[in-house]
């Protein structure tokens, strides 16, 4: 064994420009298919109305499946309950907004969006707190088997809907969005619905903030390389048990957000309609890259444009539309759009 | 060996349904290094793991300064001044050179000083510094692993096979540093298969076989007695 080894200073070479751009290939789907809506839509205020109602969807698919694929990224987690907490943030956001009548019935915007933060904040801590209960007593025991996780997580999704049921009965119940934001605004000839706009602000603030807390924080640091490798993460010194449980918390709390927006673009829920959503979540979490939470953001967006596309062009479509979609990304990309590298 | 930094009792560890270790008893001395050497699958790597909470022993007891350890998650043995080099690495590979490095410092960033020691020990890293780990090669990505656990002074340093599939060159490189970081009195207990580097940096030996310490000693009486290499590890010593 020799003292004086070499130094290895290593030569870089520049990567041709398609090699380079790559990576970034799916984040050019989403502006690729609104250029193809606008290419195949006969009316350019329908197309418009059209991107703007799929932005909205998409964004709101987003809020709730962004905490699902942290979810499964980070702890391997397959937590079919998801759909509860979409569920009981809808009631509970509900409720409150009912609550507060005069403040949505009010035509002032700033009692609008008081009302409706109320509504969220409500929604986000009853859901976080049953996300933080669901961890405890249902997925802690089945950490590392996935069947079983169906089984007990599907489960409490059961309970917590008859749950609903007895808490809120078996009605649907009708809420009307805050005053202000009924209606449309007219923009190039195609009508806006207000609501829909404001969920794409806040789908937009959401993926922002998560983006800033994952990239430029401590925190995120830790919960990235979790999702890789979580051994490592703990036998570098940190209690990979307490992330695991902040995120699953945080993700329930998204859920519940992503409830109440569902509930007001929607303007009637119902016990299972988080079940129902479930499906999109899927779809987006696995299109995205499991873990991933660009990959999510841009699944999302691309399914809430081709539904919203598609159910105008030939509506029968958008019933498998989705299903297709998932099937073209899967053959493109088997691992997702975003693709987040597992430890062996 | 009075000063131990780490002391294994009787440690008996089960994996699944196998039984890996039978009962290590080892002391780890401060400010030395000790290779632990052993044919494969004696346990050696078990008994690193072990030691650092990631297998739970089921019997036995491990003292850090003589404090016990073995109740405690990996997280909490991390705190208590243990550096980890997995056998595989560990890497973030979606993760930069800089962020695997900044999430090893616990006390938030490296400190400068130590920076300069890692850049100077590893110039690759520096060249590569924002690129993501998994575009590093083997060797880059190893001495990412050992930059990592150095990044901070730890009490002791656990270290699976550093040497292992990298050519001579990088392996060089990584002596030299492990040498440096042994002249700066870091407590090091190292697996190594290659017995040129175990004995290039090794003070003392502990030789394990099916899941048991057979033999400790100092290196250069082990170094110097090829008989006793053959017969504890079966070496043919033209390494000698």
């Amino acid at each position: 064994m020799t003292d004086s080894a070499p130094t290895h200073a290593p030569t870089m070479t520049k990567l041709p420009l398609a090699e380079r751009l790559r990576p970034w290939l799916p984040v050019l789907l989403v502006p690729v298919l609104i250029v193809i809506g606008y290419l195949i839509i006969p009316s350019q205020s329908s197309w418009l109305t059209l991107t703007v109602s799929g932005l909205a969807m998409g964004m709101m698919i987003f809020v709730i499946a962004s905490g699902m694929t942290l979810v499964f990224g980070l702890m391997d987690v397959i937590n079919f309950g998801h759909g509860a907490f979409i569920s009981f943030g809808a009631f509970v956001g509900t409720t409150v907004l009912l609550a507060l009548g005069q403040m949505t019935g009010a035509p002032s915007l700033l009692l609008n969006l008081l009302a409706i933060a109320g509504a969220v904040l409500a929604a986000m801590i009853v859901t976080g707190g049953m996300g933080w209960a669901f961890e405890r007593a249902i997925v802690r025991p089945v950490y590392g088997s996935h069947l079983k996780q169906i089984l007990v997580t599907m489960g409490g999704l059961i309970v917590a809907e008859q749950l609903i049921y007895v808490i809120w009965g078996g009605h649907e119940i009708v809420i009307a969005r805050p005053e202000t934001l009924k209606g449309a605004i007219t923009f190039a000839g195609a009508a806006l619905e207000k609501y829909r706009l404001v969920a794409v602000a806040v789908g937009l603030i959401v993926f922002l903030a998560l983006r800033l807390v994952l990239r430029r924080t401590k925190l995120g640091l830790i919960v990235r390389a979790g999702v890789e490798n979580p051994e490592m993460v703990q036998a570098l010194g940190y209690n990979i048990t307490r992330v695991f449980v902040g995120v699953f918390i945080a993700g329930s709390a998204l859920a519940g957000l992503g409830g109440v927006m569902w509930a007001l673009y929607q303007e009637v829920i119902t016990a299972h309609m988080g079940n129902e959503i479930m499906i999109l979540v899927f779809i987006v979490v696995i299109i995205g890259g499991l873990g991933s939470v660009e990959g999510c953001f841009i699944g999302a967006l691309t399914v809430g444009l081709v539904q919203n596309y598609a159910a105008f062009m030939e509506p029968k479509l958008a019933l498998i539309s989705n299903i297709a979609l998932m099937v073209a990304i899967l053959m493109w990309r088997p691992m997702g759009m975003v693709p987040v590298v597992k430890a062996k | 060996m009075s000063d131990a930094i780490l002391r294994l009792k009787g440690v008996k560890t089960d994996i699944a349904q196998y039984h890996i270790l039978h009962g290590v008893d080892l002391d780890v001395p401060r400010g030395a290094v000790t290779m632990l050497l052993g044919r494969n699958g004696a346990g050696k790597t078990t008994t690193l793991r072990t030691i650092m909470g990631l297998w739970k022993p089921h019997q036995g007891e491990i003292l850090l300064d003589g404090a016990p350890i073995n109740g405690l998650n990996p997280a909490q043995i991390a705190r208590r001044g243990i550096g980890f080099v997995p056998e595989d690495m560990g890497i973030f590979s979606d993760l930069t050179v800089e962020e695997n490095i900044r999430l090893a410092a616990l006390s938030g960033q490296p400190i400068p000083e130590r920076l300069d020691w890692i850049f100077e020990a590893f110039p690759a890293l520096r060249t590569f510094w924002k690129s993501a780990a998994g575009t590093l090669s083997g060797g880059q990505k190893q001495m990412l692993s050992v930059a990592r656990a150095v990044v901070e002074d730890r009490e002791l340093y656990l270290i699976d096979e550093p040497s292992k599939g990298l050519a001579p060159a990088i392996v060089a490189t990584l002596a030299k540093a492990l040498k440096d970081l042994k002249n700066r009195g870091a407590s090091i207990l190292m697996v190594e298969q290659n017995f040129s580097l175990a004995k290039a940096l090794g003070d003392h030996v502990a030789v394990m076989d099916d899941g048991r310490i057979i033999w400790t000693g100092r290196m250069t009486e082990l170094a110097s007695d090829t008989g006793l290499q053959e017969r504890l590890m079966g070496l043919k010593m033209e390494t000698a």
